[in-house]
């Protein structure tokens, strides 16, 4: 089910919320919430549900038995079972089909039934945020960092929460743990500033966003017929793009989360202001990278081991996350691309280069926006169409003043106002209520032409 | 809380408003609107109306032309076939094609419509059977509804509309005259349904005004003709199977049909025939397709180059795609042609019209010898039930409200007889059941004396057979003096194949007989 639907805005939301709230005891609420949220995923497909089970199960299980026995095989066979379930549904069509074409080419021989079944495994969406989860939650209890959950409803709860089940924020037990030992009674500024908090995002998604991707996509989907001014002003709004869809996701999966009274971590804070790759990455998806940080590049040796070591685990960590976005060469490669960038930054500033603020700010929101069309186009030679076209090999074609003026305004908008989700919306007066009411109403009509969630993908 | 009332209740209010807006003046035509079909068709003469009244709502539409009408003829398929239209005068035949129609579609379509007798055109496209290919959604769900009155871009279009024709705030649509012709719509009709479904291009009715595009040519077949094509790389079995269940349905309702496939342009066909891709498939459907039909007794007419029709290639009004109205009614003259020559045959009666091969030992009853011999195209309804004496032949006739056909064949009685089920009926059933036989020509067969009986009252029966037969217009043929024991087969009641072979030939001799 999506954020963007009618069915959940409509027939979900309020049939959860009302029955959320005339649940008087806590157990019978968090069973409630596991229950909406099995629906919310099995929605799209049933046995999704039952795959988010499995998964489930290998957790609790795998916590348990680490806490029993701190044993590094213990660890290692309950991440790998997770990993399996990932690397079946998301990775085994990247491998088996790269697999097959290559042998194909050398031996001449096509395995035309075998890349059928690869490309026929539909990957159930939300399954790398929550294996990443489960993998948090079994490294945290194996380093002592968390005592295991006995209870497998909070378990569930955490594993399966609908507003950050399908594209993060990537939530730790630990952050998570002590909101579900208290029961949230209903408090009617909370639930606004919530509803306030989801109405925000739904409008920066499906007008906003969206409205990005209108243009984007027409300049994008053939990167062939693109020249300088077009290929620019496409990536970096692909850039604002991709920027509003996620943030505005995680604003709603906060907002929606704030409703039942749970606090979720933040994903997003204005990254295009940052002056350096290593502040970008510290503004966006930050659940992601601190993750990534924690659970691969701490344990890789981080910078403990040299510099040369640093570099390396940087480049591994950074390829490693760009191929968690999709099983797809092109991740991989813009992956490297952020990794080459914080390896740069960092031997720049051991040379004590430094640039004033703004102009670093301006190269970080270049170098940045540039690594886009790696994410955004799949083959090679579309990326080498844009590439050539943005270093001017194509020309300069015609100035694209839609799409120019759209990026103009979102650069305005985000160097001026902060975060959506750092309002304060609680000490909204009925005036700017009603004035984000309307802009609720705009966000719904808006969903008729909205697009997918980028992330969902992931 | 007086916040989140306010809150929601804005939200709630403007999204009410936006609904109530986009519900009226429904800008893409998601509502089907009744009342403005019957406006058109009240009016002396009557109106056309508005393609922006009708938008998506093709399937009520077009159900509502056919029961409007006293419909005996009718043309379905794609957009291809709309501008089929009625002769002058015909007040009998509707035209229910649709843009992007699938053969889902046609089933649900035809499903819809009442059993009566019918002769229907099937316009079968050949990219129906490209498994890619997907129909237009002709029952949108709840859902969908919300959507379309809550959605910003039904919105703009809406107020668009209000600024060029305010009126529509009050009144939904008008009478209003685009050249010489009435519309029922508003204010800009690019295209127009004549209340026999047919299809009219404003152009047609005002050269000033909107001209199809020429189709864009092109080899790249994910662009041509919106992709319909691409991706083809076999004849969808399931679609191939809905075909045939679209031609059951027709056969069991007793229909005839002509089945055919719109021409192309000429550069199109070309490259259908060399395209690697399309060639193949393009190829076998021509093979498939005069088979399919002919399997139900149904005839089909390849009218892929348009010059068989014949239509030169200037009779195209977007340079290959849709034919305009002279093209269409020469093809429909063909179909009209092609119609006439196939005859709708029904047989009632017992076991020995039904001819199960276990009983008579033979490959072919005397229906079915009886519809080859006519050597015409026949659809043949064997409605005979083992068994059945007069009085449930009677029973099922009621049932179904009568049979419609051009030619009914009736052979009844043995199982009325005293050492069988005494009924003593038989005279009045026969001419209760030949009165609910709606055929220009009606045969009947008296039965044999197979030698169980008493010989005086097979006679007896006989005889009333055929003279309750010919008091009701009907033929009889005498099969109780021409039969001989030695045409019985091997279980003594059942004729053997040479006595099916002597019934149909007794049959088929009669002169033609009533019409009704």
């Amino acid at each position: 089910m999506l954020f963007n639907s009618f069915v959940f805005l409509f027939v979900f939301l309020p049939l959860v919320v009302v029955a959320y709230f005339a649940i008087p005891a806590h157990r019978a609420r968090l069973v409630l919430l596991v229950l909406a949220s099995y629906v919310f995923y099995a929605y799209a497909k049933w046995w999704f549900a039952l795959l988010m089970a499995a998964s489930t199960l290998v957790g609790y299980a795998g916590g348990r038995a680490l806490e029993r026995a701190r044993s590094r095989a213990v660890l290692v066979a309950t991440v790998a079972s997770l990993l399996a379930l990932l690397g079946a549904f998301k990775y085994a069509a990247f491998v088996g089909g790269n697999l097959t074409s290559f042998v194909g080419v050398i031996t001449a021989h096509g395995f035309p039934g075998l890349h059928g079944f690869l490309n026929g495994i539909v990957l159930p969406i939300g399954i790398s945020f929550y294996t990443f989860e489960g993998i948090s939650y079994a490294v945290d209890v194996y380093r002592g960092d968390l005592e295991a959950e006995r209870d497998p409803l909070r378990y569930a709860f955490f594993i399966s929460f609908f507003p950050h089940l399908i594209a993060g924020p990537i939530v730790r037990y630990g952050f998570l743990r002590p909101q579900l030992l208290r029961r949230h009674p209903f408090d009617a500024d909370r639930v606004r500033a919530g509803l306030l908090l989801f109405a925000l995002g739904l409008a920066k998604k499906t007008v906003v966003a969206d409205g990005f991707a209108t243009w984007v996509n027409r300049y994008l989907d053939d990167p062939s017929s693109l020249h300088a001014f077009e290929a620019w002003a496409a990536i970096v709004g692909f850039g604002f793009q991709i920027y509003f869809d996620f943030s505005a996701y995680s604003d709603m999966a906060l907002g929606l989360a704030q409703i039942f009274g749970i606090e979720l971590p933040w994903n997003f804070n204005r990254p295009y202001r940052a002056s350096s790759p290593i502040e970008f990455w510290r503004r966006w998806h930050v659940t992601l990278s601190t993750w990534l940080r924690d659970y691969l590049y701490i344990p890789l040796g981080g910078n403990r081991k040299g510099e040369r070591r640093r570099d390396t685990n940087l480049l591994a960590t950074m390829g490693l996350g760009g191929l968690w976005h999709g099983a797809s060469l092109n991740f991989v490669v813009w992956g490297l691309y952020q990794g080459v960038l914080l390896l740069t930054t960092h031997h720049l500033r051991k040379r004590a280069l430094r640039a004033p603020t703004v102009v670093a700010v301006a190269a970080t929101f270049v170098v940045v926006m540039f690594g886009w069309v790696f994410f955004r186009l799949h083959s090679a030679a579309a990326i080498g169409h844009a590439v050539a076209a943005m270093f001017l090999l194509h020309g300069l074609g015609q100035f694209p003043g839609h799409l120019t003026l759209l990026i103009v305004a979102a650069i305005a908008y985000t160097m001026v106002v902060p975060e959506e989700w750092t309002w304060d919306v609680r000490s909204f007066g009925f005036a700017r209520v009603a004035a984000v009411g309307a802009v609720l109403a705009v966000g719904v009509a808006s969903i008729y032409t909205s697009h997918p969630f980028i992330y969902f993908r992931f | 809380m007086a916040r989140l009332v306010v809150f929601l209740g804005t939200a709630l209010v403007l999204l009410a408003a936006l609904a109530t807006l986009n519900w009226w003046v429904d800008p893409f035509g998601e509502f089907w609107k009744p009342s403005a079909v019957q406006e058109a068709r009240a009016a002396r003469p009557q109106c056309l109306v508005s393609h922006e009244l009708i938008g998506g709502e093709y399937l009520p539409f077009k159900l509502d032309v056919f029961r409007s009408r006293p419909t005996r003829t009718f043309v379905t398929g794609s957009s291809r076939v709309l501008k089929m239209g009625s002769w002058p005068g015909e007040g009998t035949f509707a035209n229910l094609g649709m843009p992007v129609i699938s053969p889902e579609i046609v089933l649900k379509e035809l499903r819809a419509l009442p059993a009566r007798p019918e002769t229907l055109y099937l316009g079968v496209e050949a990219f129906w059977l490209n498994p890619h290919f997907r129909g237009f959604d002709v029952s949108p769900g709840l859902e969908r509804r919300a959507r379309y009155v809550l959605s910003r871009s039904a919105f703009d279009e809406s107020a668009r509309i209000v600024r060029r024709a305010p009126y529509v705030l009050l009144h939904r649509w008008r009478k209003e005259r685009v050249g010489s012709s009435c519309v029922v719509g508003r204010s800009r009709p690019a295209l127009a349904w004549r209340l026999d479904g047919s299809r009219v291009w404003s152009f047609e009715l005002d050269p000033d005004t909107y001209h199809p595009a020429i189709d864009p040519f092109t080899t790249d077949l994910r662009k041509l003709r919106t992709g319909i094509y691409d991706d083809w790389t076999e004849l969808s079995p399931a679609r191939v199977r809905t075909l045939e269940r679209v031609l059951a349905l027709a056969r069991a309702r007793g229909w005839r049909v002509v089945g055919f496939t719109p021409p192309d342009g000429e550069r199109y066909l070309r490259f259908f025939a060399a395209s690697p891709v399309i060639g193949p498939r393009w190829r076998a459907f021509g093979r498939l397709m005069p088979k399919l039909f002919g399997r139900y007794g149904y005839r089909w007419l390849d009218f892929r180059d348009a010059r068989s029709i014949p239509c030169p290639q200037t009779d195209f009004v977007d340079g290959g795609y849709h034919t305009d109205a002279a093209c269409s009614m020469r093809m429909r003259r063909r179909l009209d042609a092609a119609a006439r020559r196939q005859l709708t045959l029904v047989a009632l009666g017992d076991s020995i019209p039904a001819a199960r091969p276990r009983e008579c030992h033979c490959r072919a009853g005397f229906v079915a010898l009886f519809a080859r011999a006519l050597r015409r195209p026949v659809v043949v309804r064997n409605l005979a039930v083992p068994g059945a004496n007069s009085a449930e032949v009677l029973k099922l006739l009621r049932k179904r409200g009568g049979v419609h056909a051009d030619m009914a064949l009736v052979m009844v009685g043995h199982n009325d007889t005293p050492w069988i089920r005494p009924d003593g009926s038989l005279r009045r059933n026969l001419a209760a059941i030949l009165d609910l036989i709606h055929a220009r020509d009606v045969r009947v067969a008296n039965f044999y004396d197979d030698g169980r009986g008493d010989p005086g009252v097979v006679a007896e029966y006989a005889r009333a057979i055929c003279e309750v037969a010919r008091s009701h217009g009907a033929r009889c043929a005498d099969v109780y003096h021409a039969f001989t024991p030695k045409l019985l087969a091997p279980d003594h009641v059942h004729p053997n194949a040479a006595g099916q072979r002597l019934i149909a030939r007794l049959l088929y001799t009669l002169p033609s007989a009533r019409r009704k």
